[in-house]
């Protein structure tokens, strides 16, 4: 078969497909996940996950008061806050929410027995991927934008009109700018990650942990290899470098830097490639409860 | 005998001794560990590090081999006191691997099952219960700590020459005591955890983020409020403190020395403190009746 049939092949599936179907259908599906999860009792975990950052900055903001606030300051707090998103975040708070999340958009309903109900409406199984994955990421990504930019206010409104002009007049816009950018493909990029292992594994927090050793010390191995982490599109969108040494250095080693824009297509192949590879595993799964 | 003519006849048997009946609790949780194929391959997994150490131990003894080699360095081979804490901190990370598969089932099943009012009706107090299960966390994590440590440290002092033992014998005491405290931290924070949640996948995951979370906002405290008490949360950096300090280690093997460094006492509150949290848990969620809402 030539290239060309190929591709009137796929022209000719394409139209054939009910778009605007599985459009409304989405949109019923993500609705639905969270009328169902954004807000419960569950969920407290992942919102302290998101905003104990912010507490801890009030804190600092609260006993350091009477400290003089110069922009002396403001370059230490800078870095402090790009310490916070890029270690924190990036590898704690956003990775095991998004293993909370993620993980339980299926194996929560395999738990919860409800998840022959979701089979049974005539939806395509690939629908129900993509519907779960976008509530999954509107989840996440609500919850630690707003995490993300509570922190970049309470950090730099203590220093008054100096803090005003850094971020208005200054290079703060722009940092706070690259952050939510960032954040958002995190929650993305990690989310497709653990709907997929979800879909992989009966039990996927132990490959998930493995998943974390692999980006961490992706750092050291072969370009190609790295291109196969989140982090490294994300290391390369981060507006502030850290002067980290010692072992911490390899959370921030970048060998070859890409330009943004190939960074952020980067991460976006790599979630759309590995949540394709989920709507092949969906096809697979069989409900058992009786295992769960 | 027809069933009508069958009475009531009270157990006539031996009956274990009391010391002894937590016992019965660990023998069927391994039994029930053991039929998992995973467990299994887990475990094997979990004990070839040793095989490697045990070979470099070898290897440092015999002269012939790193002749042949070529490897015949003053100093290149050497089982010190940092080859031990190696070993150690290897091993221990084995254990916190394979504690995050068994521990979140030990409880939970019992739990969801509503069997602990049966275990609670025999003569069986509720520290029998517990102590059974964390008997079966605790050997099955000695098997892969302190027990494959000293084994090393016999293979050592065997081929060893000039009174290698004796002079070394004090690590023997470090050996036991560090591996004991991970291991007892450890396997409370899971029986705590899976008393607490009853979902094998979330309990797994909680025990994951109860090591990594605090020990990230304790870095993160660190660097806002320009502290280092905040790594008294990193539970594994105040391990690897102990680990230090009981070795004797002077080299920054475990990290850079430096004054601004938690005092090895405050580490031993720490993790003395996350035992008596799991106790003080498993005191509340363990009762012979369960109150159901709905």
């Amino acid at each position: 078969m030539s290239a060309q049939d190929l591709v009137a092949r796929a022209q000719k599936w394409a139209t054939e497909q009910p778009w605007r179907l599985y459009g409304s259908q989405i949109s019923i599906l993500v609705r639905n996940e969270l009328r169902r999860n954004l807000f419960t009792r569950r969920r407290i975990g992942i919102y302290l996950l998101a905003w104990v950052p912010v507490l801890i900055i009030l804190t600092h903001v609260i006993f350091d008061r009477n400290q003089p606030a110069g922009p002396a300051q403001i370059e230490t707090d800078t870095q402090v806050l790009a310490g916070i998103v890029q270690l924190y975040y990036f590898r704690l708070g956003i990775f095991f929410a998004c293993m909370a999340i993620f993980t339980w958009l299926f194996r929560g309903e395999m738990v919860e027995r409800t998840l022959h109900y979701q089979f049974l409406v005539p939806v395509r199984r690939e629908v129900l991927v993509v519907g779960k994955f976008l509530a999954g990421s509107v989840v996440a990504i609500v919850l630690f934008e707003t995490a993300v930019l509570a922190c970049f206010y309470v950090m730099y409104s203590r220093f008054g009109s100096t803090g005003k002009s850094y971020v208005f007049g200054g290079p703060g816009l722009g940092q706070l700018g690259s952050y939510l950018l960032v954040t958002a493909l995190a929650c993305i990029g990690y989310g497709a990650v653990f709907l997929a292992l979800s879909l992989l594994f009966k039990n996927p927090i132990v490959p998930g942990v493995v998943i974390m050793g692999w980006e961490t010390i992706a750092a050291i191995f072969p370009d190609w290899a790295q291109m196969l982490t989140v982090t490294f599109y994300l290391k390369h969108l981060c507006p502030v470098s850290l002067p980290l040494s010692g072992p911490l250095a390899i959370f921030t080693i970048v060998a070859e830097p890409v330009p943004p824009f190939v960074a952020v297509l980067g991460l976006l192949l790599l979630s759309i490639t590995i949540l394709a590879l989920s709507c092949f595993l969906i096809h697979r799964m069989e409900i058992t409860y009786t295992a769960e | 005998m027809a069933v009508y003519k069958r009475r009531y006849n009270p157990y006539g048997g031996t009956l274990t001794p009391q010391w002894s009946r937590f016992f019965v609790l660990t023998r069927y949780a391994f039994a029930e560990l053991f039929k998992s194929r995973f467990f299994v391959i887990l475990l094997i997994l979990s004990l070839v590090p040793i095989l490697f150490f045990a070979g470099y131990i070898f290897v440092a003894n015999n002269k012939t081999v790193q002749l042949l080699m070529q490897m015949r360095s003053a100093g290149l081979f050497s089982v010190e006191n940092e080859y031990f804490i190696m070993i150690m901190v290897a091993q221990t990370q084995v254990a916190f691997l394979l504690n995050c598969w068994v521990g979140p089932v030990l409880i939970a099943g019992d739990l969801t099952n509503g069997a602990l009012p049966l275990f609670l009706s025999r003569p069986f107090s509720r520290a029998d219960y517990v102590l059974g299960k964390l008997a079966a966390l605790g050997l099955l994590l000695s098997a892969v700590t302190w027990i494959p440590g000293l084994l090393l440290f016999s293979l050592q002092a065997g081929l060893a020459r000039n009174g290698w033992i004796w002079s070394h014998m004090w690590m023997v005491v470090p050996i036991i005591f560090c591996s004991a405290i991970w291991i007892l931290m450890l396997s409370l924070i899971s029986l705590a955890v899976s008393a607490s949640v009853k979902l094998r996948i979330v309990a797994t995951g909680v025990i994951f983020i109860s090591f990594f979370i605090p020990a990230g906002l304790g870095e993160m405290y660190n660097s806002i409020m320009g502290s280092y008490w905040g790594r008294l949360l990193n539970f594994t950096e105040m391990f690897r403190l102990i680990l230090a300090k009981g070795f004797r280690e002077r080299t920054g093997l475990l990290g850079p020395l430096s004054r601004n460094e938690i005092p090895v006492p405050a580490a031993w509150g720490v993790l003395i403190l996350v035992c008596v949290l799991s106790v003080v848990i498993l005191n509340a969620r363990l009762k012979a009746r369960e109150v159901v809402r709905g």
